[in-house]
């Protein structure tokens, strides 16, 4: 059993390996991804969300890529939560300013939320649990750092309504801030 | 002429839209998420594939949800150039179809549903990022021809009445798309 393993990840490596170039940081063909842990700032409540996000990123173009993102909602920081569940998923287009290793990115995404309030007190039901969809205007910095790693600062403003609680509709607009090392690889040259 | 250019294009992408002016006495405007294939069938003329996700309260009792699924025709306003032009504004109109679904917020069993069909047109223009991705932002108006529903809350009780004959129920919606050029399949 480990043999195979072993054989298989030297594969990918040297498979890794020959599909670089000389300028492996960016341009088409160019796969990024990454996991990190990220906060979220609710901008309408006192309440701050904690992710576990992962990101792929391909590059169709020099310039532009496609980026899809995951949040998977962990709990608030704060006692008190507004969310018992905002998990994310979104998909966009980016635009990238370049120089040498530096890579400043803008985009969108569209994407949807699976949203359901915390319950106020133990006798209360849960909120429903909804898709919400949502709509995110992202930047980002990412500085690679060798042919594989990169390290990146990413922050996106989400705009979402929960419609459906009792209380009614809510906004769950919120800044989401995260960094940290990525990788990347070249599938086409 | 460019790749991305021409006719026989097929392109693919995602929107965000935003609707206003939900009809009733409760109107307020919802947001949705959806995406769309093109397929353009001459230089001057695309067609646009959509599919739409969109929520929205009714009050503080009530929320819907819509989706609609159709298409739509965009004529250029620019004659396409050497390159694709950076701007190319565009008039669009289409047809579609919408299952409508009205819940209480306290009660999810208490809900109603509708089918309708509709006729949208409005304006928009691509801005073209790349010769294979641009940005598009367009406004329409959908008209929705089908049995009016509708929701109402009395003494904390809310209902929805389902009237008899047909209804024509608009609204605006506002999208902002992406899209990348895939292959010319002619």
């Amino acid at each position: 059993m480990v043999r195979p393993l072993a054989l298989l990840f030297a594969s990918g490596i040297a498979f890794a390996a020959l599909a670089q170039d000389a300028v492996p940081y960016t341009g088409v063909g160019l796969l990024r991804g990454s996991a990190a842990i990220a906060p979220g700032f609710l901008l309408n409540a006192p309440s701050t969300d904690i992710y576990v996000c992962g990101k792929l990123e391909y590059f169709t173009e020099d310039r532009t890529s496609f980026r899809g993102e995951s949040f998977w909602y962990i709990d608030s920081q704060q006692e008190h939560a507004l969310m018992e569940q905002n998990s994310q998923i979104a998909f966009g287009p980016f635009y990238h300013f370049i120089k040498d290793r530096l890579d400043v990115g803008i985009g969108f995404e569209p994407g949807v939320s699976l949203a359901r309030p915390r319950r106020i007190d133990a006798q209360d039901e849960a909120g429903p649990l909804h898709v919400v969809p949502s709509v995110a205007l992202c930047a980002g910095l990412t500085y690679a750092v060798w042919d594989y790693f990169h390290f990146f600062v990413d922050a996106r403003c989400v705009h979402a309504r929960y419609n459906g609680s009792i209380g009614g509709a809510f906004p769950l607009d919120e800044v989401i801030i995260g960094g940290g090392l990525g990788w990347q690889f070249r599938l086409k040259k | 002429m460019q790749k991305g250019d021409v006719a026989g294009t097929v392109s693919v992408g995602g929107r965000s839209s935003f609707g206003f002016f939900n009809d009733g006495s409760w109107s307020s405007s919802g947001s949705g998420v959806g995406g769309q294939v093109r397929v353009r069938l001459a230089p001057r003329v695309n067609t646009d594939w959509f599919y739409d996700y969109l929520t929205a309260p009714i009050g503080d009792f009530a929320h819907r949800q819509d989706q609609h699924i159709g298409w739509s025709v965009l004529f250029y306003l620019r004659e396409p150039g050497e390159m694709p032009q950076f701007i190319q504004p565009y008039v669009l109109a289409g047809h579609c179809f919408d299952y409508t679904k009205q819940q209480a917020n306290a009660d999810l069993a208490n809900f109603a549903e509708r089918w309708s069909s509709a006729v949208q047109a409005g304006l928009g223009t691509h801005i073209n990022i790349t010769d294979r991705t641009d940005v598009s932002v367009e406004g329409q108006y959908m008209i929705h021809l089908g049995t009016d529903v509708h929701a109402h809350e009395e003494n904390g009780v809310v209902e929805f009445h389902k009237e008899n004959g047909a209804s024509l129920e608009g609204h605006l919606l506002l999208h902002i798309s992406f899209n990348y050029k895939l292959f010319d399949a002619w």
